[in-house]
C-alpha cells in the first residue's frame, strides 16, 4: 500500500466507523404514535415518485426479492419507501400491481395498504421530523426510517397472500428461497440496540444507531394468549434459534405482530387451538410504538423497543436456500 | 457546590421523589387491574358504538344488535380475561367497523342474499331505505362527500368512527384521572403515606435515606452492563400484549418503603397531629396523581445532578468506575 493510500485509509476507516455508529433521530407526532401503536398496518394514499422496474433477486441480505418504490404520503409525512414482497413470483395480483406501479406516472397517487415499519436501517444524516416538508425522493431508496413493508394492497390489488409466504425465487416451485439471518445473530443485534427517547407534549423523538438485519428466521413460542389489535393480532412470545429450541434469544418475551387474515395469523390461531409447540417463522423487526408510548421524560435511555412482524410460517423442510456464490 | 450535591438535602429530595414514584407505580398497577376486572375499555368502546349506532331501526330489527351479530364483529368476541362478561371486544378497527356498517346498510336495500362485493349504489340505496334514524342520516351525509366512490365512502365511515373514538379516548382519560385520584386517596390513607412524616423520617434516619437513594439509583441507572433490560417497558399481563407499562415497583423497592409507610407507631388519638397528617396526605395524593412518568423523569434529572456532583469522590473508588462510565455514556448518548 502506498503512503498516500495508507493515509487515506487511516482517514476513511475511522470516518466509516463513526458514520456507522452515528445515532440518528426520528421525531414522530404523539398522535401518530397513539394511532398506530397497536396497529399492524396503515392505509394511505401514496404519491409514487420513483420505483424499480425489476425485483431484487432472491438470495440473502438485501437480495430479498422485493420491488422497491419511494414516495410521499399525507398520512405519514416522512421520507418513505414501500416494498412489494415476492415480486418475482408473478402471480396475477402481484403481476398486476407491478404493472400498475410501472404504468403510474411519477407523482401520481395510488391507494396502498401494508405493514407500517419504523427501523433505523437507512437513516438520514439529520433528524427526520414528521410533518416537515418531505423532499421528492431522488431515487427508489432514499434515506428513510419509515416504510411500508410488506405492501398488502396496491391500487385495489390484494397481494397479501403472496406477501405472507416465504420469499421464493422465480416461481413457487423454485427450490431457491431467501436465506434469512439466524435468530442467534439477528436477535443478538436487536437486543443490544439502544435508543434515547425524548417526549414533549406533542412529539416523541427516537434517537438510535443504524441497524440492519431485516429478516430473521426463528422459532416463536407464545407465553400468553393472543389479542386482536385494531387490524392485527398481537402475542407475547419467547424466541429461539432453530438450532437450539431450549435457549431463549431475548431477555424477556417479545411482542409478535400478525396481520389479520394472513397465513401466519391462521397458523397462530391453529397453534393456540391445538396448544401446539413453537412456530418456525420468518420475521421483520420494527420499532414497538406501544412501548415507545410508555416512555416519558426529556431524555430517557432505553434498549430500542422492538417487535417482530411475522411475514411467513416456514415448514421444517422448507429451508432450501439459494446456493451461495 | 460539591457540598450541596452530596448533602442530605439532595438525598432527602431523591427519597421523597422515589417514594412518590413507587406509590404512583402501585397506583397505576391497581388502575390497570381495575380496568381489566371491570372491562373498562370494552365498556367504553361499547358506549361509543352505542352512541353511533343506537337509535336506528332496520327493516328487520335494531341496527345496533344486527351490527353485533354481523360475522365480522361476532367473530371478535372471545372469552378472554380482558373482555366483559358479554364478550364485547376491547378494541375494534375503523376498517372492520366501516365494513360491517356498509354491509348492514346495503342490506337495507333488500339485497339480503347479495352475491359478491357491495357497490356504491347498493350502499346509497340501502342507506336511503333505512327507516328514519341517526345512522341513516349520518350515512347519507358521509356518502354525499364520497362522490360515488365506494372506497371514499368507506374512508368517510372510518373517519366517522375515528372521530368518535377520539372523543371516547378523551372521556376514558378523564374517567381514568378520576379513578386515579380515588385510588391515590385510598392508597395514601391505607398506607398512611404522609409526605411530612416521610420527609421527617428520611431527614432523621440516614440509613433509611441511603437505602432509598440506592434503590433510586438502581432504577435510573441506564448503562447497565448485564442484560440491559432496565427501562424496557414490561407486560404485567402476558395475555395482554397491547398494554405494556414501565417497570412496576419491585420487591426490593417496596421493602425500602416499609420504614416510611404504615400505621405502626402512630397515635391516632393525638389530635394535634391530625392537621399536619391531613396536609401530608393531601401532598401525597396530589403527587401520586401526577403519575409515575412525571416522577421518573424528575428522579432521572435529580439523580444526574447528584452523580455529577459525586464524580471526584467516586474516582477514588475502583468499584464505582462503572457508575461513572454509565453517567458519562448516558450524557453522551443524549447529545
Amino acid at each position: 500500500m502506498t503512503p498516500h493510500r495508507k493515509s487515506l485509509a487511516l482517514f476513511c476507516v475511522p470516518l466509516l466507523i463513526v458514520s456507522t455508529l452515528q445515532a440518528e433521530t426520528l421525531t414522530l407526532s404523539k398522535k401518530f404514535v397513539q394511532d398506530n401503536k397497536n396497529r399492524a398496518t396503515i392505509d394511505l394514499k401514496l404519491e409514487l415518485d420513483a420505483h424499480l422496474n425489476t425485483p431484487h433477486k432472491v438470495g440473502a441480505g438485501g437480495d430479498d426479492g422485493d420491488v422497491h418504490m419511494a414516495g410521499r404520503s399525507d398520512q405519514v409525512r416522512l421520507p418513505m419507501v414501500a416494498e412489494i414482497i415476492n415480486a418475482g413470483i408473478a402471480d396475477k395480483p402481484v403481476k398486476d400491481s407491478i404493472g400498475l406501479m410501472k404504468a403510474t406516472p411519477d407523482g401520481a397517487t395510488i391507494d396502498a395498504s401494508g405493514v407500517w415499519r419504523i427501523w433505523f436501517e437507512h437513516p438520514s444524516k439529520g433528524t427526520q421530523i414528521q410533518g416537515k416538508k418531505v423532499p421528492v425522493p431522488a431515487n427508489t431508496n432514499p434515506d428513510h426510517v419509515f416504510e411500508i413493508h410488506p405492501i398488502t394492497k396496491f391500487g385495489g390489488f390484494d397481494i397479501a397472500d403472496a406477501s405472507f409466504v416465504h420469499i421464493l425465487g422465480k416461481s413457487k416451485n423454485d427450490s431457491c428461497s431467501y436465506h434469512a439471518y439466524p435468530a442467534a445473530k439477528a436477535f443478538g443485534e436487536y437486543e443490544n440496540q439502544k435508543a434515547t427517547i425524548s417526549v414533549t407534549s406533542t412529539s416523541v423523538s427516537i434517537t438510535a444507531k443504524k441497524v440492519g438485519f431485516n429478516y430473521a428466521e426463528f422459532l416463536l413460542d407464545p407465553v400468553g394468549k393472543s389479542k386482536p389489535g385494531t387490524d392485527g393480532i398481537f402475542v407475547l412470545a419467547d424466541v429461539f434459534d432453530v438450532s437450539d429450541p431450549e435457549t431463549p434469544m431475548t431477555s424477556s418475551p417479545r411482542r409478535m405482530v400478525f396481520v389479520s387474515g394472513t397465513k401466519p395469523a391462521d397458523a397462530l390461531k391453529e397453534l393456540e387451538k391445538n396448544k401446539g409447540g413453537p412456530l418456525h417463522v420468518l420475521g421483520i423487526p420494527r420499532v414497538n410504538l406501544a412501548e415507545v408510548a410508555q416512555v416519558s421524560g426529556t431524555q430517557t435511555d432505553v434498549p430500542l423497543p422492538y417487535e417482530m412482524i411475522v411475514v411467513a410460517v416456514l415448514a421444517d423442510d422448507e429451508a432450501q436456500f439459494c446456493p451461495s456464490k | 457546590m460539591g457540598g450541596l450535591f452530596n448533602s442530605a438535602v439532595l438525598d432527602l429530595a431523591i427519597g421523597i421523589i422515589f417514594v412518590y414514584l413507587l406509590m404512583a407505580l402501585i397506583c397505576t398497577t391497581i388502575n390497570e387491574w381495575l380496568a381489566g376486572l371491570l372491562g373498562a375499555r370494552a365498556k367504553t368502546l361499547a358506549n361509543a358504538i352505542g352512541q353511533l349506532l343506537d337509535n336506528q331501526k332496520t327493516p328487520t330489527g335494531e341496527f345496533l344488535s344486527e351490527f353485533y351479530s354481523h360475522p365480522l364483529i361476532a367473530g371478535m368476541k372471545s372469552p378472554t380475561r380482558m373482555e366483559t362478561s358479554k364478550g364485547h371486544p376491547s378494541y375494534l378497527s375503523a376498517r372492520t367497523f366501516a365494513m360491517a356498517v356498509m354491509d348492514l346498510a346495503a342490506k337495507g336495500s333488500g339485497n339480503k342474499e347479495r352475491i359478491g362485493a357491495i357497490t356504491f349504489r347498493q350502499l346509497e340505496e340501502g342507506a336511503k331505505a333505512l327507516p328514519p334514524g341517526d345512522v341513516g342520516n349520518a350515512l347519507l351525509a358521509l356518502l354525499q362527500n364520497a362522490e360515488g366512490d365506494l372506497q371514499a365512502a368507506q374512508k368517510n365511515i372510518e373517519d366517522w368512527f375515528d372521530d368518535a373514538m377520539e372523543r371516547v379516548s378523551g372521556w376514558y382519560k378523564r374517567k381514568t384521572q378520576i379513578v386515579t385520584v380515588i385510588v391515590a386517596t385510598l392508597l395514601t390513607i391505607c398506607t398512611n403515606a404522609d409526605t411530612l412524616r416521610t420527609g421527617e423520617t428520611l431527614w432523621k434516619n440516614p440509613t433509611v435515606r441511603s437505602a432509598l437513594v440506592e434503590q433510586a439509583k438502581a432504577r435510573t441507572e441506564t448503562a447497565k452492563e448485564a442484560s440491559g433490560v432496565e427501562n424496557r417497558a414490561e407486560y404485567p399481563d402476558k395475555d395482554d400484549p397491547l398494554n405494556p407499562v414501565i417497570k412496576p415497583a419491585t420487591k426490593d423497592e417496596l421493602s425500602a418503603l416499609k420504614p416510611l409507610l404504615g400505621w405502626q407507631d402512630v397515635n391516632v388519638r393525638e389530635g394535634n397531629e391530625w392537621p399536619s397528617r391531613v396536609l401530608g396526605w393531601f401532598l401525597s395524593i396530589t403527587a401520586i396523581s401526577l403519575g409515575a412518568p412525571f416522577w421518573f423523569d424528575l428522579l432521572q434529572k435529580v439523580m444526574s445532578i447528584r452523580s455529577t456532583g459525586q464524580k471526584p469522590e467516586k474516582s477514588e473508588d475502583s468499584s464505582s468506575g462503572r457508575q461513572k462510565t454509565g453517567a458519562d455514556t448516558g450524557g453522551g448518548g443524549a447529545q
